[in-house]
């Protein structure tokens, strides 16, 4: 019997903030589910044959990291939509709206709240500023080695613990839902994503993302209207039958029985708010389209399409709360926990409305959507590994040759490393490691990118003295916080009090950009601050923006 | 574009006045939004009572109102800053550089 917080599989999840026990739940393997494999081999099989079809236009690194710049807006949007709406948040996000009420739509509004901030400050600058990944913009005016070395390690350390989490996540879900050992669900997900990036690059990968995200809001739409129906379309009916089930009752409405501490709630929210600014790959996807202005409307088109999800997930959690507690016998197993587990509510409301059809569908998505946003993870640290570290260091002796070849090597790299990870990770609790990811983007990537496009004086030994403090104190405060210090070395009580680091990095990591910069005298400062004008110019106009739709 | 001095662009008086009001949309709309995600944050974790309030005869309160207004509201500002930037900012640009191209010639 393995205990783990299946929360883990989620980006935003994973925190020991969480009424942790409540959200433990035994795996147990379940019976073969045939309608479930069936679908999800139908999905395989229609990937694959895009994947060729990819493969063939993938000719140049510009087509393996960024499809050569011609996927279309609507396409790209629904594609950065499904990085956020993954098997994490139908599954994670149900179930926490389930299990603790009101604080679980903390996580909702967390990636509600920093899109915007993307669209209205990000997606156009960066589009028109870089080719492939966040580091050629940071790395734009600045000394390219020595930025494009600390932004990459800390890209990539974002992208290998965020990989760890999905993966050990993806190996006890597939597990569950379709009765597969761990090891092999997790070769099998590790192979399919070598294919799909190594062979259809960005291409492949935003066509994957994009069918699931398409079958991921046609399944949470069904579930969300049959739902409604259960409650006869009365939205005021979801909230009263609640309270009624809820073992906490009313407190289930009211905030506090999820976060106890204040701060940790504002810490999470800090997380959040920047954390989903900084993720590499899903910033990646801003070179896709062609150019700044179909970034914008990729951008609102993946903020309407997550709105949408959202107000379903609302209704399936809390629908959820009613229908499951007032059906015990089939939902609860003898011990009165959730059968399956802490994340199965939304599989087992789909179950519920819409019987195993319904069931098999969903569970063959979130095969589908995992698969999905760890492809998109993959090709995001090969092109860093390639073109942000090999291109940059190798100097005069580049060639595109051995960049494709460095490319699709990294990709049989991640994977094979993610399976060994994912073996030595199966039974270890992995919560640390999003909430790592998280921090680490919010408190380095995030502030970095963003003074990179808006702020004048920034200097090259600024942004890598930050960003280096920054990767470090958000290193040691997770471990001597509650959840490495506490829960996996088994002490007491953590040393510093939050399983968020952020509240606390965030300030550490502003100070030093803001001070070193601003007293650097060095001449390459000089030459730094000198160069923000032409970036500024291009920033706005895109003028020479690699714009690539006619490859 | 590469006809025109881009510094020249950037400099002139037209183009100065066009920037600052796309500036001063995107930072009011990302104020706004980092302000309106701000009072939600911090009253989850400090005004739990007022989030708790009811509103009309149901258990539905403050809170759950918000999550929901919250949940629509991105979706709202972003389109009218899209709204705003393809009807009247990307067209102003657009005159404004061919403009400048004849006024070269």
């Amino acid at each position: 019997m393995k205990y783990i917080l299946l929360f883990t599989t989620a980006l935003l999840l994973s925190n020991n903030l969480f009424a942790a026990d409540a959200l433990t739940g035994s795996v147990e393997k379940q019976p073969l589910n045939t309608t479930a494999i069936t679908m999800f081999l139908v999905f395989v099989v229609t990937t694959l044959l895009i994947t060729v079809w990819a493969a063939v236009r993938s000719k140049t690194t510009s087509a393996l990291y960024t499809g050569g710049g011609g996927i279309s807006y609507w396409q790209n949007g629904l594609a950065i939509a499904g990085d956020f709406i993954s098997a994490a948040s139908f599954l994670g996000i149900t179930s926490a709206l389930f299990f603790i009420g009101l604080d679980g739509s903390l996580l909702i509004i967390g990636v509600m709240g920093s899109w915007p901030v993307i669209l209205f400050l990000i997606a156009e600058r960066l589009r028109n500023l870089g080719r492939y990944t966040l580091v050629d913009v940071v790395s734009f005016r600045l000394k390219q080695r020595p930025v494009k070395l600390v932004i990459a390690t800390a890209s990539l350390a974002v992208l290998t613990f965020y990989l760890i989490g999905q993966l050990v996540g993806a190996g006890k879900l597939i597990q569950l839902l379709f009765g597969l050992d761990y090891i092999y669900a997790l070769i099998i997900v590790s192979t399919l994503m070598i294919i799909y990036v190594s062979l259809g690059g960005m291409l492949a990968t935003t066509w994957v993302q994009f069918i699931k995200a398409i079958l991921l809001v046609l399944g949470g739409g069904i579930t969300s209207f049959l739902v409604l129906k259960y409650f006869d379309f009365e939205f005021g009916k979801i909230f009263n039958s609640a309270v009624e089930s809820h073992p906490k009752g009313l407190a289930a409405l009211q905030p506090g029985i999820g976060f106890k501490s204040p701060l940790g709630v504002v810490s999470l929210g800090l997380t959040m708010l920047l954390g989903f600014i900084g993720l590499p790959h899903v910033l990646m996807r801003m070179f896709t389209v062609k150019d700044a202005a179909a970034a914008r409307k990729s951008s609102f088109v993946a903020i309407s399409i997550m709105s949408l999800f959202y107000l379903m997930v609302v209704v399936i959690g809390f629908g959820a709360i009613a229908i499951l507690n007032d059906n015990p016998e089939a939902y609860y197993d003898a011990a009165g926990k959730l059968k399956g587990g802490g994340n199965m509510v939304a599989v087992h409301i789909a179950h519920f409305v819409g019987g195993d059809f319904l069931l098999g569908f969903m569970a063959a998505v979130t095969f589908a959507t995992i698969l999905a946003v760890v492809a998109g993870l993959t090709l995001s640290a090969s092109a860093t590994i390639a073109h942000d570290l090999y291109r940059t260091f190798a100097g005069d002796k580049h060639s595109e040759r051995t960049e494709m070849i460095i490319m699709r090597s990294s990709v049989v790299g991640v994977g094979v490393i993610g399976i060994l990870l994912g073996v030595i990770f199966e039974n270890q609790n992995v919560a640390f490691v999003t909430t790592f990811a998280l921090a680490v983007s919010a408190s380095v990537n995030a502030p970095i990118l963003i003074a990179s496009m808006y702020w004048k004086n920034l200097t090259t030994r600024g942004v890598v003295w930050s960003g280096i403090i920054g990767l470090v104190s958000s290193i040691i405060l997770i471990v001597l916080g509650p959840l490495v210090w506490v829960n996996v070395l088994a002490n007491e009580t953590p040393i510093f009090p939050y399983g968020y680091p952020t509240v606390a990095t965030l300030p550490i990591t502003l100070l030093c950009l803001y001070l070193i910069s601003k007293f650097d005298q060095s001449d390459r400062a000089k030459e730094d601050r000198a160069g923000f004008e032409e970036q500024y110019i291009r920033s706005e106009l895109g003028v020479g923006a690699a714009s690539a739709s006619d490859h | 574009m590469s006809d025109i001095n881009l510094a020249g662009v950037v400099n002139s008086d037209a183009y100065k006045s066009l920037a600052s009001k796309r500036k001063r949309i995107s930072y009011i709309l990302t104020g706004v939004n980092v302000l309106a995600y701000s009072i939600y944050v911090l009253c989850m974790g400090f005004a739990r009572d007022f989030m708790s309030i009811p509103i009309g005869s149901g258990p539905i309160n403050i809170g759950i109102v918000m999550v929901i207004f919250l949940i629509v509201f991105a979706a709202v500002i972003s389109g009218y800053y899209v709204w705003w930037t393809n009807k009247r900012y990307d067209p102003a640009l657009r005159d404004l550089l061919s403009n400048l191209r004849k006024g070269n010639k």
